[in-house]
């Protein structure tokens, strides 16, 4: 697994919640995640495919209350309920972030699907087989969001 | 005979019978006696019959003309209309059975295009010279890209959408030429295609799906050689593309294993033996020790930790001949020297747990070939094909011990495990010592010897530790600076002798008391009672250890009870100590042969 | 049927003209050229059906050659193969532009080659 590959989403991440939600997060201790054991919380998340030189996926996951939280912003009324504009919502929140992390990969020969949402709390996220699971917490007031990052270099440059 | 005929013949027969009856009529009147004869005798009354006569025929013929002309001018016009009616019939016939014929055409056509675009294993569209995607796209189509609308889109958007910006250009530059270019073949064509082969990641129902995709086209011209449209052929090449990488990973794992295996055998079984369990525990040690990284903090002390293990896994793997192990610990270590004075920020968190995760592979590697190859040389392996998965394990490891036994394992190995144990031990506590092992004989079955390796491991770090002086001790004692470390191992009445000596300070006797009694190991009544021998006696009991410190080389109070356990309880040996204090000590063990 | 063969190499046009024979093209109607002027004069000359043509040659080279021939009124449905050893992808839309009909990448395969002969013929 290669920094360079995830760095750019890091980054796209913390720009997107800065400049398009004005939301101000810091990236914390990164950590080989572990679905069994628990102690991260997570109700939807938002998948994009990555392959070419490397393959996997990178997942945006986001507490309930961050995503209410977020969706309040974007429509500017309070939003209560965990509907379906709040799941559409956070779609466009991770295609922007994908959007703008395509621009720093844009020199590797990679491509990056559309993403998908995947909801339910603390949902299975599974990487690709025989590649760890790497976590990236950000923590803002409402809770903490993670980046999920699992890629097998298929060319290792 | 025709109407305008009849009536000037009307108007004749009336004409002369009604001129005749009038003429008659106005004579009888004006009282002259008249007879036809007379009339016709007479040329006036002749006339006026006859003039009356001609001029009614004339009227009737006159108008038996004009109902003749008018009538037969309908009939023209009847006619006339009767056949352009019929011409339309005709026509408008003609007109839609060529409609039906060229509708049949089309839905033959449409119905062979359609049954080849659907009935092959290939996704198809027709984009025209603006790229835009036309109907009749098939299901395998929809299949390779999933399910939308695509008829009236570009093709660069809707189906090469995700690609980055340089391929898209490349694949409209393409499009171009194809569209352009009359003269070329569809096979050059194909070979000017940039995207003959292509990944396509979508995400289907939260699962990632990369697939390979190859792409093909075919031009459709019109009768005028006129390049009308392309037709895109695509495949799903994903089964074979991963065929073909499993098949160079194949490669690249044997090629590995095979450095590995030839490594492996370069060495002695016990020194990788030494080394696989000292790469577990750095491999432990080493994830603990990532885990107290915290960010954006200087971690100077766990850095040189970090360091420390990954440097010593480097220098052994390379000693060893692990080319890809040391390598990999080398670009770990080489890392860590360079963010020693740096901060820990995210970015570097990440390296760290990208290279360690990547020498965990390495380990992964390596283990999965030791036991590949233990599985290999097992001798009950053939056997153990056929039983059930669960058994298995169980009967390897037996089939293990059972090759164990068999095994010789010759005491060159010993020496040189040995050795290494004396060098690492006197490097650790800053002593000088050579150690020797003299022997004509072969060796022993694996079994005893792990027990005796153990015994002489502990034997030799307790020799260095309280035996050996340090150089400057033993150059004031007037013994030579490097101490000395014997084993003879000999054949005597039918039993295997160890004779185990060094040139050590000995047993300090007053040293083992007082820690005998520290310890409550013995009471002060008692301890004046025992001999010397029995004094010593106690070093050999469990948990018992003469060092202020618990150091790694020993201290930890297990050492010399295994000695006792090993030679008594599993070698079923004989043992004698005799104590040359100031000068050393001497160690006979004997076991059955 | 009248076929033309442009490449430096005598060996090369050697294995050309036997595969030409090899798909029942007269022996007398084969016709070989060591570079593009050479070619040229034969292409006016005669009425040729069939051009192979070598990439890089002394003089003119066989892209430019395309270029000329694809210019003369009698050859604008000539089928051009070209039989080359640059087998880069720009190489290939270069010869595209050019007017190559049909493209083999040197070392050739006689199988191949002769398939792709017939098509033209």
């Amino acid at each position: 697994m290669q920094v360079k590959y995830i760095q750019p989403f890091i980054n796209a991440t913390i720009k997107v919640f800065k400049e398009f939600l004005g939301v101000e997060i810091k990236p914390g201790q990164p950590f080989l995640f572990n679905h069994n054991e628990n102690k991260y919380s997570y109700d939807i998340s938002g998948i994009i495919g990555i392959g070419g030189h490397t393959l996997g996926i990178v997942v945006v996951s986001f507490p309930k209350l961050v995503a209410l939280d977020l969706a309040s912003r974007i429509t500017g009324q309070t939003i209560k309920i965990f509907d379906d504009t709040v799941i559409d919502l956070v779609g466009e929140i991770v295609n922007i972030i994908a959007g703008n992390a395509k621009q720093g990969l844009e020199q590797y020969p990679l491509v990056i699907s559309l993403p998908s949402i995947v909801k339910g709390v603390n949902h299975q996220i599974t990487g690709v087989s025989g590649v760890p699971m790497i976590g990236i917490p950000f923590s803002s007031k409402k809770g903490d969001i993670y980046l999920f990052v699992s890629l097998k270099d298929l060319i290792t440059a | 005979m025709k109407e305008r005929y009849k009536w000037p013949v009307y108007g004749i027969i009336l004409g002369l019978g009604s001129s005749f009856l009038s003429t008659f009529m106005f004579f009888k009147q004006t009282g002259v006696d008249i007879t036809i004869k007379k009339i016709i005798n007479n040329p006036l009354s002749l006339l006026i019959v006859l003039l009356a006569t001609l001029v009614l025929c004339l009227v009737f013929l006159y108008i038996g003309i004009l109902r003749d002309r008018i009538v037969s001018q309908r009939e023209e016009t009847e006619k006339n209309k009767k056949e352009l009616q019929k011409e339309m019939m005709d026509q408008s016939l003609r007109l839609s059975s060529e409609i039906n014929n060229a509708m049949e055409d089309l839905r033959k056509y449409t119905d062979q295009l359609d049954t080849i675009v659907n009935n092959i294993d290939s996704g198809i569209c027709f984009i025209n010279n603006e790229s835009i995607i036309e109907t009749g796209y098939n299901d395998t189509f929809v299949q390779i890209f999933g399910d939308r609308d695509y008829e009236g889109n570009s093709i660069i958007n809707s189906v090469f959408g995700i690609l980055d910006d340089k391929a898209k250009n490349g694949i409209a530059d393409f499009l171009e030429l194809c569209f352009t270019n009359k003269t070329a073949s569809e096979s050059i064509l194909n070979d000017a295609n940039p995207i003959r082969e292509f990944e396509f990641v979508q995400i289907v129902e939260g699962a990632v799906i990369h697939n390979v995709i190859s792409s093909k086209i075919s031009i459709i011209k019109d009768s005028e050689n006129e390049i009308i449209k392309i037709m895109f052929i695509f495949n799903d090449i994903t089964a074979e593309h991963e065929l073909q990488t499993e098949l160079e990973k194949r490669d690249r794992d044997y090629a590995k294993r095979y450095s590995i295996m030839v490594a492996l055998f370069g060495n002695d079984k016990l020194v990788i033996r030494r080394f696989i369990d000292n790469l577990e525990g750095d491999m432990k040690k080493l994830s603990v020790k990532i885990k107290e990284i915290k960010q954006n903090e200087k971690n100077t002390s766990i850095i040189e930790d970090i360091l420390g293990i990954v440097h010593s896994i480097k220098g052994e793997a390379f000693a060893l001949g692990f080319e890809k192990l040391s390598n990999v610990s080398g670009e770990f270590e080489s890392f860590f020297k360079g963010i020693r004075n740096k901060t820990v920020d995210l970015e570097n968190n990440l390296e760290i747990i990208g290279f360690f995760e990547k020498l965990n592979n390495e380990k992964r590697e390596f283990d999965k070939t030791i036991k590949a190859l233990e599985e290999f040389l097992s001798i009950d392996n053939i056997n153990t094909a056929s039983l059930p998965e669960a058994d298995k394990e169980l009967d390897l490891s037996r089939s293990r011990d059972n090759y164990l036994k068999h095994e010789v394992v010759s005491f060159d190995l010993l020496r040189k495990e040995l050795n290494l144990i004396n060098v690492s031990a006197a490097r650790e506590m800053d002593k000088k010592s050579i150690f020797q092992l003299n022997t004509s004989l072969n060796g022993v079955n694996e079994i005893k010897y792990k027990l005796l390796k153990e015994l002489f491991l502990h034997l030799i770090r307790n020799s260095i530790a309280h035996g050996i002086e340090s150089p400057l001790l033993r150059l004031n004692k007037g013994k030579p600076e490097v101490g000395n470390i014997i084993l003879n191992i000999f054949n005597e009445d039918g039993n295997t002798v160890f004779e185990y000596t060094d040139d050590g300070n000995g047993f300090d006797l007053e040293k083992i008391k007082n820690r005998a009694l520290e310890s409550g190991v013995v009471t002060t009544e008692k301890i004046e009672m025992m001999s010397n021998a029995e004094i010593i006696k106690i070093v050999f009991n469990d948990g018992f250890s003469t060092s202020e410190t618990m150091d790694v080389i020993s201290g930890t109070g297990v050492g010399m009870s295994v000695i006792k356990k090993n030679v008594f309880k599993e070698l079923k040996g004989k043992f004698t100590l005799s104590n040359l204090p100031g000068k050393g000590i001497k160690i006979k063990i004997t076991i059955q042969a | 049927m009248k076929a033309l063969i442009v490449d430096d190499s005598r060996i090369m046009r050697n294995i050309l003209i036997n595969i030409l024979k090899e798909t029942k093209v007269d022996s007398g109607d084969i016709f070989d050229a060591p570079e593009g002027k050479a070619a040229l004069e034969i292409l006016n000359l005669e009425k040729i059906d069939l051009l192979l043509v070598d990439w890089n040659m002394p003089e003119l080279n066989g892209l430019d050659l395309v270029k000329i021939v694809r210019k003369m009124d009698k050859y604008q449905n000539l089928p051009i193969i070209m039989v080359t050893s640059e087998a880069a992808r720009y190489n290939v839309v270069e010869a595209i532009k050019a007017g190559v009909t049909d493209y083999v990448t040197k070392p050739i395969n006689a199988r191949i080659i002769m398939a792709k002969i017939k098509d033209y013929l």
